[in-house]
């Protein structure tokens, strides 16, 4: 009989005993596959794009106090001992905007419920889901007024249109591609448009998007959240405070690239 | 095999194998998790879960994609073939965990259905750069679904083979689905070459074993069996038939095997080659207990008859062996099958 190859060669069937020549090699696959799985999951993992550093104290409640600001956007002024005033975001729970909650205090001195949302200077407050989460301050010092934006300079400025409650802490990324579909959600829900302009060194700005009604300017927005984009409007500052904001009308967004 | 469908026909090789890529899995995720955990501490649990779901699909999609070129360029790569549907499964099963953590991270909670969220938040199909990636990870998860769907023998068997087949071959545009959904997705934001660099080099190992592959059909194919002037194919001499083993003749509709079997390899017996389970080659198989048994995923039939042991009931088409001194012939008609080809008798001692 001849001998061939073929007989030397060892047959695999499932349901048979795994034959010995294949079971080491079965072992090496195995291991080499997950030595394998393990580099690649090294290499993904570590080149994520390094999150940013803002945060959102998920399930821990804080409180605030200070005097609501319902127009140009929903923010809470809080002073400091040496009374300087600094402007805190209210957002609403998952993808909604404040206005709802807040609406009814415009101009009170207030103690808000909620959960801080920290980067940097930069301060946002999630307004908690109770109906009793913004009740008249304990505290009955007279509530200063709330400073006044001022300046007007026409400016063009060239950024990225983002939902600051994701963008500041609650999601990583909270900006760019990935996320558009969710900033679009929270935008849309009544989260204030904000302009993200980052310049040549790793110094960054922010600006409120602001439409002709005094609000955010949310329709004007939304075609273009997340994309790179041209804004002219008008730029209003406070001292101190950690953004600014910009009156747009119709037609002032344009996208580039 | 047809007798009775079970949900899955268990076997302590199909337990181990599944077991093998769960642990790939728990060993993938549990790395990603950790270097995430260290090198960016500042990441969100979401994000991470988002991520290492997302990209072990693609990982476990690829090893589903190599297994078929690598069984075919080497036979030692058959015991991954025999339960790749289970793979297959495992890798919808991922890529649906991914799809829904996405959909509730970025859709749930807002002031729309977070179904319709998906479909509308982003409606840029004009441009490349700003493309909708979601739309074809729902594609390629659509396609995965109906592998998954479609995987049991109970479509095999009633949906035609070729139905079959053409579905499972979807596999491709699948994959060619969640290229294009990271590369205009994760891609367009990512800062570090990571992420380009594993695409391109799982497309690239891709490429490399399926051209291997298809380069060693084309050479084997090229060993074309001879025509004889009477249309029958010579298959070979007899003394280059193994026992227990097959050589093929090449035909139009995916050849036929020409086996010796027996004790003492006394007997020459012809079938289809195709094996009526997934048209698995039967010419690579081997006689276990006196049956032809597929390289694939064991299916065994009857050479003299062509029909499978009871209590299953394939059967394939047999063709007539003929000697012509030490020449085996073929004959390319196959026979009906209530009429089976009649094995041929070698006589073993004059060969030996
Ligand atoms: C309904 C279907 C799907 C949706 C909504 C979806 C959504 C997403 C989103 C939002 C991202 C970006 C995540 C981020 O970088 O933060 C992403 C990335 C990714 N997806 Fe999907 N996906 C879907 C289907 C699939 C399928 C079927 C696969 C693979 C089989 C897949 C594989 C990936 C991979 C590999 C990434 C890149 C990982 C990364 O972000 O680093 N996706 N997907
Ligand atoms: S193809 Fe599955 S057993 Fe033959």
């Amino acid at each position: 009989m001849s001998s061939s190859p073929e007989r030397l060669r060892p047959f695999f069937v499932g349901y048979l005993p795994i034959p010995k020549t294949l079971r080491g090699f079965a072992a090496f696959l195995s291991l080499a596959l997950g030595l394998v799985g393990m580099l690649i999951a090294v290499g993904l993992s570590h080149g994520q794009n390094a999150p940013r550093t803002g945060v959102f104290e998920f399930g821990r409640e804080s409180s605030l106090e200070g005097t609501i600001a319902v127009t140009p956007a929903p923010m809470l002024w809080t002073r400091s001992e040496s009374g300087v005033a600094t402007p805190v975001l209210l957002v609403g729970q998952w993808k909604f905007g404040a206005d709802d909650v807040v609406s009814a205090f415009d101009g009170a001195s207030v103690e808000i419920r909620g959960t801080r949302i920290m980067d940097g200077d930069m301060q946002l407050f999630e307004v908690a889901g109770s109906t009793d989460a913004v009740r008249p301050s304990p505290s009955p010092a007279p509530s200063a007024p709330t400073p006044e934006w001022t300046g007007g300079e026409h400016s063009v400025l060239r950024g990225e249109i983002i939902d600051p409650k994701c963008f500041f802490g609650v999601m990583k990324p909270g900006y760019g591609k990935v996320h558009k579909g969710c900033a679009t959600r929270c935008i849309s829900g009544g989260i204030p448009p904000m302009l993200w302009v980052r310049h040549a060194t790793s110094h960054e700005s922010f600006y409120l998007l602001v439409g002709p009604d005094d609000t955010p300017a949310r329709d004007l927005s939304l075609p273009f959240i997340a994309e790179p984009v041209e804004i002219q409007g008008r730029v209003q500052t406070v001292e101190g405070a950690p953004f600014s904001i910009m009156r747009i009308s119709d037609n002032a967004i344009r996208r580039i690239r | 095999m047809s007798a009775s469908y079970r949900a899955v026909n268990w076997n302590r090789f199909k337990r181990r194998y599944d077991l093998a890529f769960l642990s790939l899995l728990v060993i993938y995720a549990a790395t990603f998790v950790a270097v995430a955990l260290l090198a960016h501490p500042e990441s969100t649990a979401e994000t991470v879960m988002i991520r290492t779901l997302g990209t072990a699909a693609l990982l476990f999609l690829h090893i589903t994609l190599s297994i078929g070129p690598l069984s075919r360029l080497s036979p030692r790569f058959l015991p991954l073939l025999y339960n790749r549907r289970h793979l297959g499964v495992l890798t919808f099963c991922i890529a649906l965990l991914h799809a829904a953590l996405s959909l509730f991270q970025f859709h749930a909670g807002g002031d729309v259905n977070p179904f319709v969220s998906l479909l509308v938040s982003n409606t840029r199909y004009d441009s490349l750069s700003q493309f909708p990636f979601e739309i074809l990870g729902i594609g390629a998860l659509l396609i995965l679904a109906l592998m998954a769907v479609t995987s049991h023998d109970f479509w095999l068997a009633n949906l035609s083979p070729r139905a079959w087949k053409s579905i499972h071959m979807l596999v491709y545009p699948a994959y060619v689905l969640v290229v294009m959904h990271v590369a205009l997705g994760a891609l367009q934001d990512s800062r570090t070459p990571a992420l380009a660099i594993a695409l391109s080099a799982g497309a690239t190992w891709l490429a490399v074993i399926h051209i291997l592959a298809g380069a060693k059909a084309a050479i084997l194919d090229r060993r074309r069996s001879d025509e004889t002037g009477d249309h029958l194919i010579a298959v070979g001499e007899v003394s280059e038939f193994s026992p227990g083993c097959a050589r093929l003749a090449h035909t139009p509709d995916g050849g036929i095997a020409v086996f010796r079997y027996g004790g003492n390899g006394e007997w020459l017996a012809a079938m289809s080659n195709v094996c009526a389970h997934q048209g698995g080659p039967l010419a690579e198989g081997r006689i276990v207990d006196g049956c032809v048994t597929c390289p694939w995923h064991g299916y065994q039939y009857r050479p003299e008859s062509g029909g499978s042991p009871p209590p299953y009931d394939e059967v394939l088409p047999t063709y007539q062996v003929t000697l012509r001194g030490n020449q085996v012939l073929v004959d390319p008609a196959a026979r009906p099958l209530d009429a089976p080809a009649t094995p041929v008798r070698l006589d073993v001692g004059r060969e030996r």
